[in-house]
């Protein structure tokens, strides 16, 4: 899969990414999660400043109630100055600028016994100056049953409290403002509540300060280093009080605040009690994270921030982060597989350009600057190359001077064929298949004498050049010793000697060698360790010769060597051979081994030795197919013949020739090696032939008589041709032998007896000729 | 061919040749013994042919043998042959001439 140098940088810039990005996502992560509580915290405070401001204002509030109610019950205590009262509670108020007014106010006839309701009440007009509203005194405005007024008393009558805290209501005179009132209780010296003090405070103030608060988040952590500011926008607030279980007001911008106001909490659909506990609630679809801020008068504030816009800065550095990321993950394979085109692939791509030019003999100078490692193998490759060229010169050189050498060898072993063509005594024919070295096997043949041939066959130990000299010193020094009148054995003795005198390299030579007598059969067979040959005789099948083995040449120097003498018969075949021959393989590196080439020569039914020699090669051929020969295949055949001189007489057919005739038949019997009886027999139809020839065939003028006699496989072939008269001996009747002597006639015998002695007798008239041919067989 | 012809007892005549009895000789060798028969002043009739030194005989040599046999047994003579080699002896008996000369 990742066979190319650019896939394997791929895959390792496609790893690197997934590494970056999972250590990203662990960042982002622990990023996250530890900026989250740092956003929270920030809000948290922000929102606790918020809740402090308001709560400052409920303390004034509820401390400037308590001044008025001191002030009122002074004032019903003392001389219950009016004008003093009002200044006072005038600048209570104007010290006091965020309440929008209060006042003092007493049960019913406590300070008058004439009049009913008695109240200071001060505020703050539209130029901003406070002044006291006299129409609270007035018979027109019952406060005694207003419902700030009720529920303050009682709470105070009641639970015994400092400050009270009414329900919000709109303010009805006028101004329609949300309000919410807080009062303290005004006592006589007995302790008896006579009335009570009054703060407003206007709500609307405060609905004001949630709406516009602002949360500006400039920086979540300083390994950011964007900056963004982003003012919450869909926050909303309540304000309530659990106590009491009353809505002030609420900026849910989904419920109406007005109608809600001081309705039971349960009105609002997101609200439970729990809320202070929680880190999110979910509501309009939305994630909100609650903040819940109690006041000193047991108010709550509750604001809910959407959760998507507070985090929004801290998803918004995310983002930029996965952006930048993204960037990355294109940049860094990009940047990868564009440095590898440069800096890799094309060295490579141009080394394997000039490989190749190199390859086809271009010649290329091999230059690469950068990068330096390519520059370098560069300059070693361009060393390589140069060094390769002059191997490569050096081992042509070698190799022509192997191939002149091999062409010496093989030229100095006789190749043409047939190397003597007048000598009808033998058939000869060698072949030596050299393997790729040059090797050491070697054949030669040659007369001594004139009747004396010699062939033989040598395998010289080692190869190559050395190999090869000291194979043409053996080939020269036996050719030229051989000349000499030694005997067979005194010849090999000889050569022995003289091959361990020249031999200092421990080189061996097995031979094998036949000296043959090619007028008689006579052969001496010299076997020097050298594989057996293959011999067939009187047309039998071939048979390895069981030559008693002596040492190879060359190894001691006086050695004595056995001579194996026997005489050869026409027809007789010598097939010898190297052991290339025996030991060549197969491709299951299987010996070609004797047996078959016992088998093969066996099957061939051809005699002629060249013929012999082509149909053994291609045997080997064909077992060894294309593996490599390793050593050299060599062979020779001798095919003997037998002396066939004068194996033809042809003379005028004449009594005076009779004598030439039958010593024709004497010698040519002699050559053919016929043992004497044969020979008789040969002698007496060849006379009576002769002589019916001589006097029956040719009557009126003398003619020709041609006579051939021959040996053909276990066949003697006696064979006569005249240009005579038609005469078929086969017609002749047979004389009666068993006739008395005295009955008996005087001719007639000779072809009795021709056809007594012979094995067969054939006669045709062809072209004008008899021809009579008498087979014997031995 | 040498041929010595002897006498002797009273009809007795030994023939001693060398050499082959065939076409070249056998016909000189079968005249000589007829002629020294007619030239003898006492009549031959036991003829003995020493085939010692004979090494070749033919059928030409054959016919000789048997006109000489014919020859004497019409004067109620006797032919011998001595000295004879196997292989020569076989001739004759291919003929079947084994069958009425006497070997010796």
């Amino acid at each position: 899969m990742f066979k190319t140098l650019k896939s394997k940088i791929l895959a390792i810039a496609i790893t690197l990414l997934a590494v970056i990005t999972i250590l990203f996502m662990v960042y982002a992560y622990v990023f996250e999660s530890k900026t989250k509580p740092l956003v929270l915290d920030y809000y948290s405070r922000h929102i606790e400043v918020l809740k402090d401001g308001i709560n400052n204002d409920i303390i004034k509030i509820e401390s400037n109630s308590k001044d008025l109610a001191l002030i009122g019950s002074l004032f019903y205590k003392t001389d219950k100055s009016v004008d003093l009262t009002k200044e006072v509670i005038k600048k209570i108020f104007y010290n006091y600028p965020d309440s929008l007014g209060g006042g003092i106010w007493f049960e019913p006839y406590m300070i008058n016994k004439s009049q009913k309701r008695f109240c200071f009440y001060a505020f703050r007009n539209a130029d901003g100056e406070v002044v006291i509203d006299e129409s609270f005194n007035s018979e027109n405005y019952d406060y005694l049953n207003q419902s700030w007024y009720k529920e303050i008393f009682s709470q105070i009558k009641n639970k015994g409290i400092d400050v009270a805290w009414s329900l919000p209501y709109y303010e009805n005179q006028g101004s329609n403002t949300l309000m919410i009132t807080a009062g303290s209780g005004i006592y006589d010296d007995r302790g008896n509540l006579i009335g009570i003090s009054t703060v407003d405070w206007e709500i609307n103030s405060i609905e004001e300060q949630i709406r516009n608060m602002t949360f500006v988040l400039k920086r979540v952590s300083p390994q950011s280093s964007f900056s963004s500011g982003k003012y919450i926008k869909n926050h909303f607030a309540l304000l309530a009080n659990p106590q009491d279980d009353y809505i002030i007001v609420t900026t849910d911008p989904d419920l109406d605040s007005r109608s809600l106001v001081g309705k039971e909490l349960k009105n609002i659909p997101w609200y439970n009690e729990e809320l202070i506990k929680i880190t999110f609630m979910h509501y309009r679809g939305k994630d909100y994270v609650p903040f819940v801020k109690k006041f000193t008068n047991g108010m709550n504030l509750i604001i809910c921030i959407p959760r998507n816009e507070m985090f929004y800065t801290l998803a918004h550095a995310l983002r930029e982060m996965i952006l930048i990321l993204l960037l990355f993950s294109l940049l860094i394979p990009a940047f990868l597989y564009l440095s590898l085109n440069k800096y890799v692939m094309n060295p490579i791509n141009i080394l394997t350009d000039i490989a190749n030019k190199i390859g086809k003999g271009e010649d290329v100078e091999i230059k690469i600057e950068k990068p330096e490692e390519f520059a370098q193998l560069a300059s070693t490759y361009d060393k390589m190359t140069k060094d390769i060229k002059t191997i490569t010169k050096e081992q042509a050189k070698l190799n022509s001077e192997l191939s002149i050498a091999k062409l010496i060898q093989s030229s100095s072993l006789p190749s043409v064929f047939p190397p003597f063509p007048n000598n009808s005594e033998f058939d000869i024919f060698a072949s030596m298949e050299a393997a790729k070295e040059v090797g050491g096997d070697f054949y030669d043949f040659f007369f001594i004498d004139e009747a004396k041939f010699m062939f033989l066959i040598a395998d010289v130990s080692g190869k190559g050049i050395p190999a090869a000299l000291f194979m043409m010193t053996v080939k020269t020094l036996i050719s030229n010793l051989a000349q000499m009148d030694y005997s067979p054995k005194e010849l090999i003795e000889i050569i022995n000697k003289k091959i361990c005198e020249n031999n200092k390299q421990g080189f061996f030579v097995t031979m094998l060698a036949g000296i043959v007598d090619i007028t008689t059969g006579k052969t001496s067979f010299i076997n020097c360790g050298h594989n057996l040959p293959l011999i067939k005789r009187n047309n039998g099948s071939y048979e390895y010769l069981q030559l008693n083995s002596n040492i190879p040449l060359g190894v001691f120097e006086n050695m004595e060597y056995e001579i194996y003498e026997t005489t050869l018969n026409s027809g007789d075949i010598i097939y010898t051979y190297t052991d290339g021959i025996t030991e060549a393989i197969n491709f299951d590196n299987e010996m070609y081994g004797e047996t078959r080439l016992y088998d093969c020569i066996n099957s061939i039914e051809e005699t002629e030795p060249d013929i012999i020699d082509e149909k053994i090669r291609a045997s080997i051929q064909e077992y060894t197919e294309s593996v490599e020969q390793s050593d050299d295949i060599t062979m020779l055949i001798f095919k003997y013949n037998g002396n066939p001189t004068a194996t033809i007489f042809k003379e005028t057919a004449v009594k005076e020739n009779y004598n030439k005739f039958y010593n024709w038949i004497q010698s040519t019997c002699k050559n053919l090696y016929i043992d004497e009886d044969l020979v008789n027999k040969l002698e007496m139809c060849g006379e009576e032939i002769f002589a019916n020839i001589t006097f029956y065939a040719y009557p009126e003028k003398n003619g020709i008589i041609q006579a051939e006699l021959k040996r053909v496989n276990n066949d003697i072939i006696f064979e006569f041709k005249d240009e005579g008269v038609e005469y078929n001996i086969l017609e002749k009747p047979d004389p009666d032998i068993t006739l008395p002597p005295e009955d008996r006639p005087i001719g007639g015998l000779g072809i009795f007896m021709i056809k007594e002695m012979t094995d067969a007798i054939f006669y045709k008239r062809e072209n004008g000729k008899n021809i009579l041919t008498l087979i014997f067989r031995i | 061919m040498e041929i010595v012809l002897k006498r002797f007892g009273i009809d007795g005549l030994n023939v001693k040749a060398s050499g082959r009895l065939d076409l070249d000789n056998a016909v000189e060798y079968g005249t000589k013994i007829k002629d020294f028969i007619e030239d003898s002043d006492e009549t031959v009739t036991n003829v003995t042919l020493d085939f010692s030194e004979i090494t070749f005989i033919s059928s030409f040599g054959l016919k000789v043998i048997l006109e000489l046999y014919k020859e004497l047994k019409t004067q109620e003579g006797v032919l011998k042959i001595k000295n004879i080699s196997e292989q020569l002896k076989n001739s004759f008996k291919m003929v079947g001439f084994d069958k009425f000369l006497i070997f010796e």
